[in-house]
């Protein structure tokens, strides 16, 4: 068990700590999530999403305007506690980007960014097994699950993406059941 | 099953009809009324197929089976507002199929003790959404509860039965293999899907250190070559959409144009039953209710044949509905056990693992 498994547990286990901690946190994850501000910040999702997946010989994230998908996405098919989370945790990199560099996380440049992203990452690692379960049952998913999650999605079904960065037929017509992978063979596009 | 014998279906839609005696009702038009409805009209029973939803017409009725994943408004996951109307159906549809489902709100559920009970209320029921696994029963099922000296022994053995699978693999189309497992037996069988290599490892791994376990291929109602003028299954895997191709087994691309191609169907969807007419005179069932989803009128349509298909719950609600002097708990309620006992379907049990070879396969 590491350090932050063993202080959430204590958390779990601490009645009067958990009660004034849940009123705390049922307010930024049950308030009406600020959409406004999240409409507001397609660039800064847009660089996200491209630290996420980067261009290279293929098309990346912001080819295929993953920020508009995952805009959607976070509005119309979250639940209220992933956009809580999601809005919070833009918030959050802000904040972390003025504090380290101080600089807008978009004016950053890429290596600057992956590295904040790369900690907001490490601080969003769930904990393996039941704790972990129980932290995403109690507080949700943490920013970075959430970006890559939906920037994956955005990615992975957009028409560009399915056909150019990945394989995708929407017949394929026969089953082989196994085949030799090739250096650089792309990956299925759908699951 | 072309698209010209499709045109048989006779609509009934509203008062237009004038014939009210049939030489059989069918009452749900899934799986087994589709079977149904097949087996009456091809034996010459002028016959009349309800379902209390709309008509899904194979293939012009599939509105997302060609649909690319950015082709929907959100990728293919579901609304947050979907799930919370729908927390039953949602467990197992998305934005992809969920106009196979009803919608909990309209059909609510009331479950002290929870259980799923997945419905799809459109002519072919769940054969459009189910998940096509096809696996007989044999003596081991037949004579369980006997062994263990539960309940009433069942009145028939696996020999009585196997002549009706050998019939109706021989029509479905099920992908499979011959394995000779005594308490499993093989049917009649399309080519099996081939094993790929890590299943392949996994089936020789446990044959050498088991005798008495078996990995087999899956039998599922999928087409692994052209059957009867439907398929092959393209493997698309999103059969849950209907498959335009007919690459799987469902009332509306099999039994229901098989049905039709005779002449004797009348298709009447938006038809709800709510009671079979038991004849005091005769101690028959005479007949069906039928209350019009749409126009909420009530017609009567008599016959001297009488299936009720209408799923587990459905058909439990109607035959205690069917209220009448002789059987004033509800039709063939003299036990008072109509409506009780369900078994939920359970699924989704497993066991995974890792392994490190085939990394380049």
């Amino acid at each position: 068990m590491n350090r932050r498994k063993a202080i959430f547990s204590i958390f779990l286990l601490g009645g009067a700590g958990a009660i004034s901690y849940s009123g705390l946190t049922w307010y930024q994850h049950a308030k009406t999530p600020d959409f406004t501000f999240l409409n507001n910040n397609e660039a800064l999702i847009a660089d996200l999403a491209e630290v996420i997946i980067p261009a290279t010989s293929t098309p990346g994230a912001k080819d295929v305007m993953a920020q508009k998908t995952i805009i959607s996405l976070v509005k119309q098919c979250a639940d209220r506690k992933t956009q809580n989370n999601f809005i919070n945790g833009l918030r959050d990199i802000m904040k972390y980007a003025d504090r380290k560099f101080g600089k807008p996380f978009t004016s950053l440049s890429p290596a600057e960014q992956k590295m904040i992203v790369a900690h907001f990452q490490e601080e969003g690692r769930n904990f393996s097994g039941t704790s972990g379960k129980i932290k995403n049952k109690l507080l949700g998913k943490s920013f970075f699950e959430i970006l890559r999650y939906y920037t994956t999605v955005a990615f992975c079904t957009s028409q560009s993406g399915a056909n150019n960065a990945l394989a995708y037929n929407l017949i394929p017509g026969k089953y082989i059941s196994c085949i030799n992978l090739s250096p650089g063979q792309r990956a299925w596009a759908t699951k | 099953m072309g698209q010209n014998q499709q045109t048989k279906l006779i609509n009934i839609i509203g008062k237009a009809e004038v014939e009210i005696t049939y030489d059989a009702i069918v009452v749900g038009s899934g799986i087994s009324g589709g079977w149904a409805a097949k087996e009456l009209c091809e034996k010459g029973l002028r016959t009349l197929l309800l379902d209390r939803g709309r008509n899904v017409e194979h293939i012009q009725d599939y509105p997302t089976a060609m649909m690319n994943p950015w082709d929907f408004n959100n990728r293919q996951e579901s609304e947050a507002a979907y799930r919370s109307e729908n927390p039953v159906q949602s467990s197992v549809s998305n934005d992809t199929n969920k106009h196979f489902f009803i919608n909990d709100k309209d059909h609510p559920y009331i479950a002290p003790k929870p259980f799923n009970w997945v419905r799809g209320y459109q002519v072919g029921g769940r054969s459009l959404t189910w998940a096509r696994q096809t696996y007989r029963l044999s003596d081991l099922d037949f004579e369980a509860n006997l062994k263990d000296g539960h309940g009433t022994d069942w009145p028939l053995r696996y020999k009585d039965i196997a002549p009706w699978y050998d019939y109706v693999e021989s029509y479905v189309g099920i992908t499979g293999q011959a394995e000779g497992i005594p308490h499993l037996p093989d049917g009649v069988f399309l080519p099996p899907m081939e094993m790929n290599c890590i299943e392949k490892n996994f089936t020789e791994k446990v044959k050498t250190h088991y005798k008495d376990r078996f990995v087999i291929n899956g039998r599922a109602a999928n087409l692994s070559k052209g059957w009867l003028g439907r398929g092959p299954c393209q493997y698309r895997n999103l059969c849950d959409r209907g498959c335009p191709f007919g690459g799987y087994f469902s009332s509306n691309s099999a039994t229901i144009p098989s049905a039709a191609a005779t002449g004797n169907l009348s298709l009447r969807p938006h038809s709800i039953v709510s009671q079979v007419i038991y004849d005091e005179q005769t101690g028959k069932a005479k007949g069906v209710v039928v209350i019009d989803e749409l126009t909420k009128e009530t017609f009567e349509y008599h016959a001297k044949v009488i299936f009720l298909n209408a799923s587990t719950i459905a058909t439990a609600s109607i035959l205690l509905q069917s209220v009448s002097k002789t059987f004033p708990d509800g039709l063939g309620n003299s036990s008072g056990q109509v409506g009780l006992n369900l078994m939920d379907h359970h699924s989704g049990a497993g066991a995974s693992g890792e392994h490190e070879q085939f990394k380049d396969k």
